[in-house]
């Protein structure tokens, strides 16, 4: 079961946002097939340092899948060649001898490069500082059994809530556009009745930071619905669809209309 | 100094409640005058930040990721406890509080846990309301389930993300705060230092990650949410990220350090697979439920587990334990597993691993249902071992997990520098030697939404905190003190790397202060690191400058506190002359092989004060007082 | 901002005027369609209802109305296409498909462009050029422009690319108006295609058959 591999790794490194950046070939000779990717990228690292060459950044944490921090575009695909999973998790074991693996950031206006493969993220933030949440203060919360959800509905939204914003949706959508992100929060949020009193507004003003911060519109061609670790469906993307249409006809409401936002 | 914990007198029920109304309040018009510093955006930082920006206090949130829904609460997968009683099954505060004081091995302050208990439940309620999906049944009611410890079923849950879901619930508060301007959230920053302005906690230094400047900021108050320290070990479930520096860099400039010895090696993890692994996946405790552990009777069982018969296998916690099974607390069990391999049962290419296995489990419910209870985890497992749980037994060995220990503080979560204030895994608080499954999440949340929001006021309202802007000469001191160690870790130039060095600290810490600890190893332990710490400035190569993104020079910090910090856990582990909880002497322990624990001479915290460079730190006491929960040999037989 | 700027200005929004002015010209193409097959049946039914079209009262507000959609489904469509395109300034070295979808959505804005080609020529042919005034022949002048190969080979053409387009396009405006139901959805995803073939076929059926009925 376990083995060893060499690979050539092609990568992009760029200094910084002001520089200009391009693609370096390293050679990795006897790598363990039970290595997870980062960990292969650890060691080309101490690697890289031991010449005195800077190592390559990239974005990592939890490295369990569940935080999103870590990202890369490898061979073409975001988080890799396997889908419902994260780059974290996908293991060396997945490659063969000889193999040339090309790896770049994420790539997208509202996604503007920091270092390396390294990416800042924050639109993300500001989307959901737009409206994804419920908006109530620590304290007011009645109690949890009085509210009943059936059963298929919670299900269902936390379907939808297992999102974890790696941004992956972006970097595979041909337009760089974050859908499925909202989406997912925003079909969360619909199907509970603690989201109802805000519907119609933060369906519009996500909406709004997305097209904001330069993510572009959806073309369902369901890229983001691939590569997701999550395995969020698109079907989360129709319901955002339906909201934004009711949303429409429906107007804000008043808060928002006092509040002059939007 | 002496340490008074400020535990208020009375009936422990009514302790809290008359604490509430004994602490001053800040007129609601005044609360936008109090500037407010949260370290760490996790559970306790990001609902901290939520909760005080609600009240109208102007809060700055500094969070060392690219976003606070990152923190590494997130990856908390089985659940969080609270007395509810929903499943009518002989629940109530009472005994939640009465079972983590026993599970933390009566050495938590009982102050504390009972309050914890107390607003348990309200934390479900708030995050019910932010839309948290918790499991349902199909009557729209709450679900829940067992953990360990506990014989009632107590804890919610969200499919195997319950730490996402909550995070994302209390992301979402922060969220809505940063849209109304109450909070200046900062991504990228990590905190380097604390500023102290006339004894009081006045602000940090910071790191800019992305360009590398060095920030001041000021606050009236100043609360640490920065996790633990279980990286200290190299191989831990902790994040990559995850690191002592805030809470080291403080205790250097005077919060005292308690208990860095209650470390939990957590018994459901990946086992290793090779030398290049970077970090330790945690599989929930949830799945002792309805997995069963195992090792074959016979030693060095070379056969496939599904071969080996019923009559061949040792169930040995449910031999052992036979009241809870394979529910014992997370100690128990780790310390049962390390028996089982070190008595060369162990399975696996590495022999460092038993089995958990969900045969039964699923002959009895059928795979849907174990799917849709764990699907996600055994689906994670089946991605890092190619192995298909549903198919061939788990292996699964214990691994550093969570850190009971932490900065001491008073029943008002406030260390020893006025102004203060420390958060969740951060602080040492509420688990005492052990943490029961569940719990962190609770205690994270409990913090932050309903602890802090009274307590910080009672500080900021007793007054005497004077004007101190970014321009004050501690200020300064303090932005030296970082640029110089930052110039120091640049210009070794050295041949080895920030990881190596890492490495090595953690095999020694884990061999010599890990799952059994005797006072020679400790002793050794306690000459190595100093070794190991000046090779470390001598070799370490850290590339790039300090003005750029650096991931080196971040991992450089990080590694050069854990140097120092590892010092101090092995000193604590040997001071502590007695076996409990996660702190395991193999001297002190019963002929059962249980953790035998020392109430005569160590029924206290263990508070550590720095002393200077080179110096040894003082041990300072706080005696721990039962006077509701019976001390008794821990037996969850 | 009010809904009407919503609609024009959200990225949501401006796709679902697409997909609302694209489902109104697929039922056009329908009844569009609908009058070609008169051709089959014979020169005069083929010619009475041009005549009647031509001189219904109604005639100019519905082309209008007809102008309209097409500018709005192009101009909107067309704009859409380039902002996404802006959202990536930077490509991939390595560009992959993931989802298994066929190429048809990448290619919308591409095939949208050259149907708008084939329109300009097709409305310039049967709508400005060919016989005028009494006696004048639309069926005749369709026959004779069919027969001339190249002009049939481009109308055929054309109709491959309106079928790519209308393949992806159909079941695309229905997410993107929100409907999506786990049984509905891969049926409207079939009947999109399909219809995109119909149609296509029933368009290309004409010029084919001009070709080889001969004399």
């Amino acid at each position: 079961m376990t083995g060893t591999i060499d690979i050539t790794l092609k990568v992009w490194r760029q200094k910084d946002a002001a520089s200009a950046g391009g693609f370096e070939t390293y050679e990795a000779k006897g790598v363990s097939t039970e290595m997870s990717f980062l960990e292969m990228l650890d060691v080309v690292n101490e690697d890289l340092q031991k010449k005195g060459r800077d190592p390559i950044a990239f974005d990592h944490d939890c490295r369990e899948g569940i935080c999103g921090m870590c990202s890369l575009v490898i061979d073409g695909r975001a988080h890799g060649p396997d889908g419902g999973q994260t780059t974290c998790q996908l293991h060396m074991r997945r490659y063969k001898n000889n193999d040339v693996i090309t790896v770049e950031p994420f790539r997208a206006k509202a996604f503007p490069l920091v270092r390396d493969l390294v990416v800042d993220r924050c639109s993300f933030d500001s989307i959901m500082q737009a409206g994804g949440y419920v908006s109530v203060s620590t304290g007011q919360a009645p109690d949890a059994s009085v509210l009943l959800i059936p059963k298929h509905k919670a299900d269902s939204a936390m379907d939808a809530a297992a999102c974890i914003g790696c941004g992956a949706c972006v970097a595979a959508c041909p337009n760089a556009s974050a859908m499925l992100f909202v989406a997912a929060k925003v079909s969360q949020l619909a199907q509970l009745p603690q989201g109802g009193p805000e519907r119609e507004r933060r369906v519009l003003n996500m909406m709004a930071a997305h097209d904001e911060a330069g993510f572009g519109a959806c073309s369902n061609e369901y890229e983001c619905e691939a590569v997701c670790p999550k395995d969020i469906s698109v079907s989360h993307i129709a319901r955002l669809n339906r909201e934004y249409l009711r949303a429409l006809a429906l107007g804000p409401g008043e808060h928002q209309a006092a509040s002059g936002a939007g | 100094m002496t340490l008074d914990a400020k535990i208020p007198s009375g009936p422990i029920e009514k302790k809290w409640d008359k604490h509430r109304f004994d602490l001053k309040l800040v007129n609601p018009a005044n609360k936008r005058k109090y500037d407010v510093l949260v370290v760490g955006t996790g559970l306790a930082g990001a609902s901290a930040a939520a909760s005080l920006a609600e009240l109208g206090y102007n809060v700055t949130a500094l969070c060392i990721q690219d976003s606070p829904r990152r923190a590494h609460s997130i990856a908390a997968q089985g659940g969080i406890n609270a007395a509810k009683n929903y499943p009518n099954d002989g629940d109530s505060v009472w005994r939640l509080f009465y079972d983590t004081v026993k599970g933390g091995d009566y050495r938590a302050r009982e102050a504390n846990v009972y309050r914890l208990a107390q607003v348990s439940v309200n934390i479900i309620d708030q995050c019910v309301a932010q839309g948290v999906p918790f499991a349902r049944d199909y009557g729209g009611y709450l679900d829940n389930r067992s953990f360990g410890g506990a014989q009632v079923s107590r804890t919610f849950y969200a499919r195997g993300q319950t730490g996402q879901q909550l995070l994302l619930g209390a992301y979402g508060a922060l969220s809505r705060q940063v849209e109304k301007g109450k909070v200046r959230l900062l991504a990228r920053r990590e905190m380097l230092d604390l500023v102290v302005v006339n004894g009081k906690a006045r602000g940090v230094i910071a790191r800019n990650l992305v360009d590398g400047k060095i920030e001041r900021y000021a606050a009236h108050a100043v609360l640490l949410c920065t996790g633990g320290y279980g990286n200290v070990f190299f191989l831990s479930t902790n994040a990559a990220n995850s690191n002592v520096t805030a809470t080291w860099r403080a205790h250097r400039r005077g919060a005292y350090f308690a208990n860095p010895c209650y470390t939990q090696i957590h018994p459901t993890c990946i086992p290793v697979a090779g030398e290049n692994q970077s970090k330790l996946t945690l599989m929930s405790e949830s799945l002792r439920n309805d997995g069963r552990v195992w090792v074959p009777k016979k030693k060095g069982d070379t056969r496939a587990p599904n071969d080996i018969p019923d009559a061949e296998r040792d169930y040995y916690l449910e031999r052992r334990y036979p009241s809870f099974g394979n529910l014992v607390p997370r100690d128990v069990a780790s310390r049962a597993a390390k028996k089982a391999c070190d008595e060369g049962f162990g399975v696996g290419p590495t022999k460092l691993a038993v089995y958990l296995d969900f045969r039964d489990a699923l002959k009895r419910v059928g795979a849907e249902t174990i799917k849709e209870k764990y699907g996600n985890l055994l689906d994670m497992y089946h991605h890092i071992t190619n192995e298909d749980p549903y198919k061939v037994p788990m292996r699964i060995y214990p691994a550093v997990h969570y850190t009971m220990g932490g900065l001491w503080v008073d029943y008002n979560l406030m260390s020893t520098v006025p102004g203060l204030f420390v958060l969740g895994e951060a602080n040492f608080s509420d688990h005492g030697a052990n943490r029961l499954g569940a719990s962190a999440l609770m205690q994270g949340l409990a913090d932050g939404y309903f602890v802090i929001p009274s307590t910080l006021g009672g500080y900021l309202a007793a007054g005497g905190i004077e004007a101190v802007g970014t321009d004050a000469a501690e200020f300064s001191e303090a932005e030296a003190a970082v640029n110089a160690r930052v110039s120091k870790l640049l210009a070794v130039k050295g041949k080895r790397t920030t990881l190596e060095f890492h490495r090595d600290l953690g095999r020694l810490v884990w061999d010599h202060c890990g799952m059994g600890r005797t006072e020679a190893g400790l002793k050794k332990l306690l000459t190595a690191i100093p070794e190991l710490r000046e090779r470390f400035y001598k070799e370490v190569c850290v590339l790039g400058g300090g003005m750029e993104f650096n991931q080196a020079l971040e991992r450089a910090g990080r590694v050069a506190d854990y140097l120092e910090f590892a010092e101090l856990l092995a000193l604590d582990a040997l001071e502590r002359r007695e076996s409990c909880g996660g702190h395991f002497r193999e001297e002190y322990q019963t002929p059962e092989n249980e953790a035998r624990r020392d109430d005569e001479n160590f029924a206290h915290v263990a508070a550590w004060e720095f002393k200077g460079d080179g110096k040894a730190p003082a041990r300072h006491v706080e005696p721990l007082s039962f006077e509701n929960v019976h001390l008794t040999q821990r037996s969850y037989k | 901002m009010n809904t009407c700027d919503r609609l024009k200005n959200s990225s949501i929004g401006k796709k679902q005027v697409v997909a609302l002015t694209g489902l109104a010209l697929v039922g056009f193409l329908v009844s569009h369609l609908a009058g070609n097959f008169l051709m089959f049946k014979s020169a005069e039914a083929f010619d009475t209802y041009a005549e009647f079209l031509e001189h219904h009262p109604l005639i100019i507000p519905a082309e209008i109305g007809l102008a309209a959609f097409f500018l709005v489904h192009i101009v909107v469509g067309l704009k859409v296409f380039v902002e996404n395109r802006r959202a990536r300034p930077t490509r991939y070295e390595v560009e992959s498909s993931t989802s298994g979808q066929p190429y048809a959505a990448r290619w919308m804005g591409y095939t949208g462009s050259l149907t708008l080609i084939f329109l300009i020529v097709h409305i310039t042919t049967f709508k400005f050029l060919g016989p005028e005034g009494e006696g004048a022949s639309l069926f005749s002048w369709v026959m004779f422009c069919f027969r001339n190969p190249l002009y049939s080979l481009g109308y055929v053409g054309a109709m491959v690319f309106l079928a790519i387009h209308l393949a992806h396009g159909i079941k695309s405006a229905f997410q993107t108006l929100g409907v999506s139901h786990p049984q509905l959805t891969p049926l409207i995803e079939k009947g999109g295609v399909v219809i995109a073939l119909a149609l296509t076929a029933g368009f290309a059926s004409l010029p084919i058959w001009a070709l080889t009925r001969g004399g």
